[in-house]
């Protein structure tokens, strides 16, 4: 019996380098959090 | 989300949430929403680009997925407040490992279009069963 192969899970691919602000205006890296697991949400207009 | 601050300390992770408007905006909405998490702000839309989240086209941002949530909102008595600022900007979700890998990635397709707070979950429990 043929075994049909099964495809194998993508691997992570590393997020974007990306920099923000936080809310005093210093620059602040997303790679700040290395070590720990992000939720990473973005918003839309904050009405 | 915010009721799920229990299981996201149990499973060691940040919420980090962004927004296009400046600091001192994204100060006062977090302090007013009494926010949780830790609030972040891309005015340049830099950060945005980079995780391919885009404007959307008018039919995207007011189509029958919109004015469902606001209906539902509206139920809710949740009164939607005057748009201001840019409206047709996208959201979306991401979760990323330890090594800040991309473990789940969801793009907006329209103002509505988020992913269950599960699915965050789920992603979320898939990196620490691989000890990660």
């Amino acid at each position: 019996m043929r075994t049909i192969p099964q495809p194998k899970a993508p691997r992570p691919v590393p997020a974007p380098d990306v920099e923000f602000l936080d809310p005093e205006g210093r620059s602040v890296a997303l790679r700040r959090w290395r070590g720990t697991p992000v939720i990473l949400v973005f918003l839309r207009w904050l009405g | 989300m915010r009721e799920q601050g229990e299981a996201l300390e149990r499973l060691g992770a940040v919420v980090l949430v962004v927004t296009f408007e400046p600091p001192s905006e994204a100060a006062r909405f977090a302090q007013q929403a009494r926010l949780p998490f830790t609030m972040l702000s891309d005015p340049d839309r830099r950060a945005y680009a980079a995780f391919g989240l885009r404007r959307g086209r008018w039919g995207q941002v007011w189509g029958w997925n919109t004015a469902t949530a606001y209906l539902r909102g509206l139920l809710a008595g949740r009164w939607p407040r005057p748009p201001r600022g840019d409206l047709g900007q996208l959201g979306g979700d991401f979760v990323l490992d330890r090594e800040g890998r991309l473990v789940f990635a969801h793009c907006g397709r329209d103002p509505a279009d988020r992913p269950a707070v599960g699915q965050l979950l789920a992603a979320l429990r898939t990196v620490a069963g691989r000890g990660d």
